[in-house]
């Protein structure tokens, strides 16, 4: 952690991407502050953003326009194992990371091993692992490290029941003192753990709200076909 | 000034990182990764030689012919592997670029230290066995040495970079440098030295930026050879304002395409 903990500003962010069919405008004119107390949930169709979003908060991808400034450190987009390289066993994987961080090696190691319940696995290369089992290496490194504010799209959703009922668990023991941003199509997780949502891609500009519940009725409303409307301050 | 120094800090922390994760990626698949990379070149210089001693003979102006092909294959294989290796860099590592601290500048820096290193080793490998083999001697002009190998890497470096930043908006600009280098082997004196050429020859050859190195290494080496072509200013002189455009299509380019 940082020490000095500060928010997550975007301001009238943009970002498109060139496509066969011409250029996809992902996202427009996104404001949005993320505090070290915020649990933000993410909703949207496939394609709407969620994703890119997440990549642009994190800074592995610049916007076109707007501006992002970060007070706090941010994690990788959690869930995305693409930066683990798949000839190196997790273990070598996971000291990459934590020297990367300048966090201490062996703590990270003994952090992941006790988390991720990979055993003697850990010492075979990534590549030979099952979904379940790369999930359980992503998410139990990204608690390794001990951010601010993670960035999770979609981790929870894989591996076996007990091994999400731990990631859940040890979401909701973060909650209290870290901020996190969560993408998962599974509309009750949301529910449960944030404490806001943001809308992307109902309408011209997102809709932000910290009425998790009822925007969450509103946009499951939206899903079946009904046009968007979004819920009235009580 | 404080923010260049935590700046500093973390690339070195990373570069440190990518550099250890490039040797186990790449070398640590088996064993015996080492052994198996250095036999490659090993492997075809032996060839070369086999060839060159039974079946052709070659002119190398009293130059020990192991030796002769050692300092080519290396100096221009220096060029090639830079190039390669970087202008790959950011593709194959795109992922990478996931983690907040990692900058393409510092898979840049990684790979290209990794191959200084690799090659410096291999090479190193390669002239004691010449000198075994042999009995060839060290080099008499250690300076010029240097030189010239550092020459080849910073031409390597230079279009590495330049190529690296190019493939963010062509991603097959690299296909159209690989046949150019292809030739180059050919034609860097690699296989032959400038003075077996005739004279007429020189002036055309003088243009190509990676006889230099090749020439320069030889000379450097046996006392016995005078390079008719040798102008490593010449080298330099494209590698380095190169190398400075290459920086600046790579700060321009940095974590996407932007116009």
């Amino acid at each position: 952690m940082s020490g000095v903990s500060g928010p997550i500003r975007l301001r009238n962010v943009h970002k498109s991407y060139k496509t066969k069919a011409g250029w996809n405008h992902v996202l427009r004119d996104i404001s949005l502050d993320i505090k070290p107390t915020d649990r933000l949930g993410v909703l949207g169709r496939n394609g709407a953003g969620k994703s890119t979003l997440l990549r642009i908060i994190g800074g592995s991808e610049m916007p076109d326009a707007g501006s992002v400034e970060r007070g706090m450190s941010v994690s990788w987009p959690v869930g995305f194992g693409g930066h683990l390289q798949p000839s190196m066993s997790g273990r070598a994987n996971a000291k990459f990371c934590a020297r990367v961080y300048g966090r201490d090696v062996d703590q990270v190691i003994d952090f992941v091993l006790k988390f991720s319940e990979l055993g003697k696995y850990l010492e075979e290369p990534y590549r030979t692992y099952s979904s379940g089992m790369k999930a359980r290496l992503g998410f139990a490194l990204s608690m390794a490290i001990e951010f601010d504010c993670l960035l999770i799209d979609e981790v929870t959703a894989v591996g076996d029941p007990s091994f999400r009922q731990k990631c859940n668990d040890a979401l909701d023991e973060i909650s209290e003192n870290r901020a996190f941003v969560l993408i998962n199509h599974g509309l009750a997780a949301i529910d449960r753990l944030c404490n806001r949502v943001i809308v992307l891609g109902v309408d011209e500009t997102p809709f932000q709200s910290s009425m998790v519940h009822r925007t969450i009725k509103a946009y499951e409303r939206c899903l079946k076909g009904e046009p968007w409307v979004p819920p009235e301050p009580q | 000034m404080q923010q260049f120094v935590t700046n500093l800090e973390q690339s070195q922390r990373v570069i440190h990182a990518l550099i250890l994760r490039e040797i186990n990626g790449r070398f640590g698949a088996s064993r015996l990764g080492y052994l198996w990379a250095i036999l490659g070149p090993l492997i075809s210089i032996g060839a070369l030689y086999f060839i060159f001693s039974f079946f052709r003979e070659r002119d190398t102006q009293d130059m020990p012919l192991l030796m002769f092909l050692v300092t080519g294959w290396f100096t221009f294989g220096f060029y090639t592997s830079m190039v390669n290796d970087l202008a790959n860099a950011a593709s194959s590592n795109q992922a990478l670029l996931m983690h907040a601290p990692v900058q393409r500048l510092d898979v840049l820096t990684a790979r290209g230290t990794l191959v200084t290193f690799t090659t410096f080793a291999f090479f190193v490998i390669a002239a004691v066995l010449g000198m075994l083999i042999e009995g060839s001697g060290l080099p008499h002009d250690v300076g010029l040495v240097m030189q010239s190998f550092a020459g080849a890497g910073a031409l390597g470096i230079s279009i590495g970079t330049t190529i690296s930043a190019i493939m963010t908006y062509f991603p097959f600009a690299m296909n159209f440098l690989q046949p150019v280098n292809r030739i180059g082997f050919f034609v860097s004196g690699v296989l032959f030295t400038a003075s077996i050429l005739p004279s007429w020859t020189h002036a055309y050859l003088k243009w190509n930026p990676m006889i230099h190195p090749v020439e320069g290494m030889r000379q450097g080496w046996f006392e016995s050879y005078q390079s008719p072509v040798l102008d490593l200013r010449y080298t330099y002189g494209i590698a380095l304002p190169l190398m400075a455009i290459g920086l600046y299509l790579e700060r321009r380019t940095r974590r996407g395409i932007k116009f």
